[in-house]
């Protein structure tokens, strides 16, 4: 019994490292980070909350919603619970309530903390928009990574615009957010840039902000280089929430590393 | 050798399978993770923070002092004028001082977009003495940043104003604070003719203004020692009784007043060294003029530069290894460094026009210096190599620059013709970038003014 357990034992460390030297090699970029602080919090439980109070609301809109003939090609895919109401939906009613239905739900869904975020929206609306923004119903977290949409296969150019595009969106928000802290003429500090990583959520708000373990060693060290970390931190805590960006591509933009360069020195 | 029979190979194909789900579903995984997004952000928006200063809570026997208004507002002031900090209109506030004894609503802050709240409270410690306390937050972090609380006369109000303004400034800006500090500089009256100029000192903002000398004879050139209890200065004081026009000390606390040495020619331009042990200044002997280093403490004498040419303003480096100097050796008036013992003269301004004045900023990054050309004086900056000449201010008449603590800002004087035909001589200070020129209030006209060292008292 025991050779035949030590045979057993072999045969398997045998196929176990098989199977590590054969399994392609796994590409984890590893940067040392200390988490911080948490924007918002106990908005996780809420975001759950919001996204069945979300996936009724689709389940009320699609009933009310008009028949699927009628909807435009473009129009996003909705989940697949969703589909089979649309299937038996009852009174079709004309497509352009839809969003203003869905306006007026979202103020309701909306906590304390998003109270600076509306009016920081509402600045934004006042500015001239080129592109109307499209509204498109918020899905659940798991959905959103187990079962992506079934898409085309994009080519790689596709996606070399999209990601583009994406981090265009981003880092014009996060531009608008970042003021270069104060005596900017005192340049004496070298390699002033900010590392940081921030954990971002399907709806947009930012989740979580953590400094890179460099960056925040040196600001414990150099008190003439924590105000730069402190207004790159600023910086991302006064924007709270992203708008703008395409759901279908949560994964290239839910965790985003930031470096801030205040200027050249 | 081995023995393979039924079980052992149930057992192997049970594992097998085990660790290639384990492996495939964790290769899965890692496949299925995305490389985080790089954003790289260069540069951004360029502009004064905007801080909320609330009154002060107080206590209702000390109300009427005003001190809850005063302090805050001194506050206020200096960080405003350092060109940094944008005040938020009071009116705006949401909360009361009385309400900030707790921790603030930030949420309330971060509507006004206050970056910084700065809320404190005095108390009464004995009959002519008061405690402040002062707390610094970041509205958007939701943290308190900083807290002190200090304890002196209620006369002495301004001084911690000042030294709890350097506090914030210097947590806020990773900088040196210069708010608790003083100006000496020569205060101007009568007419052209008839000059009367004696020694003045006041706070950086103008404040506690007081004269040292009384204006019977001529004095020039005052600079404050690195302890902040000495100035030295060059005074005609001796004349009538055939003293030469010398170099003088004069002690801040004693009021006392001391030629420095007995020289054989004239001795000007006087400056100390950053440990304040030493002096350096010009005299001119037998139509040359050199730099000579004293020791303060056995007035023995040393030479640094010889030769006919006119050497003169001497400044040390902040660390002490270098002088900068002016002198017209290649012809025209330029400035040149030399090593603290004299050796490895090397020219450093190459542009049109004269340079005098040159001072050596306290981080040594810059030297500010005065510079004639095409008819007008300016205030320049160069890096000690020379390099990246700036010209940040103008004027008739514009000279003798002088740092502040921590070499963000510098002060100098410009003499204005008035309609009159009589001369307006003012104190002006102005940042590194030329932005933000502002008078000092003065009570007469002022010139050469000497910025202290941080008050170390």
């Amino acid at each position: 019994m025991k050779k035949a357990f030590y045979s057993s034992l072999f045969i398997h460390g045998l196929i176990f490292v098989f199977i590590f030297i054969t399994l392609p090699k796994i590409k984890i970029k590893e940067i040392d980070y200390i988490s911080v602080e948490i924007i918002n919090e106990g908005v996780k439980k809420e975001v759950e909350k919001k996204v069945v109070k979300e996936i009724k609301a689709n389940k009320k809109t699609a009933i009310k919603v008009a028949p699927p003939k009628q909807k435009p090609k473009s129009t996003p895919k909705i989940n697949e619970a969703v589909e089979i109401i649309k299937k038996t939906n009852i009174k079709p009613k004309p497509p352009q309530k839809k969003p203003k239905e869905k306006k007026a739900e979202k103020p309701k869904e909306k906590n304390d903390d998003n109270l600076f975020d509306d009016m920081l929206k509402n600045l934004a609306e006042n500015q001239p928009e080129p592109i109307k923004p499209i509204i498109k119903p918020i899905k659940p977290i798991k959905e959103m990574i187990k079962k992506p949409q079934p898409q085309k296969k994009k080519s790689k150019e596709e996606i070399k615009n999209i990601k583009r595009s994406i981090a265009n969106t981003i880092w014009k928000q996060i531009r608008e957010n970042y003021t270069i802290p104060p005596a900017p003429d005192l340049k004496l500090v070298k390699d002033i840039g900010v590392q940081i990583r921030i954990y971002v959520r399907p709806d947009g708000t930012i989740n979580k902000t953590v400094i890179d373990k460099r960056s925040l060693k040196k600001a414990q060290d150099d008190p003439t280089y924590l105000p730069y970390v402190e207004a790159a931190q600023r910086a991302i805590k006064r924007l709270g929430k992203f708008d703008k960006l395409p759901q279908e591509e949560y994964n290239s933009w839910k965790i985003i590393d930031i470096r801030f360069t205040p200027y050249k020195t | 050798m081995f023995k393979i029979n039924k079980k052992n190979l149930k057992f192997t194909f049970f594992t097998y399978i085990f660790f290639s789900i384990f492996f495939i579903l964790n290769s899965n995984f890692a496949f299925s993770q995305e490389e985080p997004l790089q954003i790289d952000i260069m540069g951004g928006n360029i502009q004064a923070m905007p801080v909320a200063i609330s009154y002060f809570s107080i206590e209702e026997e000390l109300k009427e002092l005003k001190l809850h208004k005063d302090i805050p507002t001194l506050i206020a002031n200096n960080l405003v004028n350092s060109g940094l900090f944008q005040l938020l209109n009071r009116d705006a506030y949401m909360q009361n001082s009385e309400q900030l004894n707790a921790t603030p609503k930030f949420r309330d802050w971060r509507i006004i977009d206050a970056q910084a709240l700065i809320t404190g409270k005095i108390l009464k410690k004995s009959d002519n003495k008061i405690s402040v306390s002062v707390e610094l937050w970041d509205v958007y972090g939701e943290k308190r940043m900083f807290g002190i609380s200090l304890s002196s006369k209620t006369k002495s109000w301004r001084r911690i104003s000042h030294i709890i303004s350097d506090k914030i400034y210097e947590r806020l800006t990773g900088e040196e604070g210069y708010f608790d500090t003083r100006i000496v500089y020569v205060s101007e009256s009568g007419s052209q003719t008839n000059r009367k100029k004696r020694l003045a000192i006041m706070d950086q903002d103008g404040a506690n203004h007081q004269f040292l000398t009384d204006g019977n004879t001529l004095v020039l050139t005052p600079r404050f020692s690195p302890n902040q209890q000495q100035i030295t200065f060059f005074s005609y004081r001796g004349i009538n009784r055939g003293i030469k026009p010398s170099v003088y000390l004069y002690n801040l606390i004693t009021g006392k007043m001391n030629i420095l040495g007995q020289f054989p020619g004239m001795s000007f331009s006087p400056r100390f060294s950053p440990d304040g042990s030493n002096l350096i200044m010009s005299l001119s002997q037998n139509g040359s003029t050199n730099i000579h280093l004293m020791n303060l403490d056995n007035k023995k004498i040393k030479q640094l530069t010889k030769g006919k040419a006119i050497d003169t303003s001497p400044s040390f480096s902040p660390d002490g290894q270098n002088i900068v100097f002016n002198s017209d050796r290649s012809g025209g008036q330029n400035l040149y460094i030399m090593k603290k013992n004299g050796k490895d003269p090397k020219r450093i301004s190459f542009g049109r026009g004269s340079y005098a004045t040159p001072v050596w900023s306290p981080r040594g990054d810059y030297i500010a210096f005065t510079k004639f050309t095409r008819g007008r004086f300016f205030i320049g900056l160069m890096h000690p190599d020379g390099s990246a000449e700036r010209l940040i201010a103008e004027g008739y008449l514009t000279e003798g620059p002088t740092w502040a603590p921590g070499g963000r800002v510098l002060s100098f004087f410009r003499q204005t013709p008035q309609k009159d035909g009589s001369m307006r001589t003012r104190i002006f200070v102005i940042d590194i970038t030329g932005n933000r020129e502002r008078e000092l209030i003065t009570p007469e006209d002022a010139s050469d003014p000497s910025w202290s060292p941080k008050n170390i008292n």
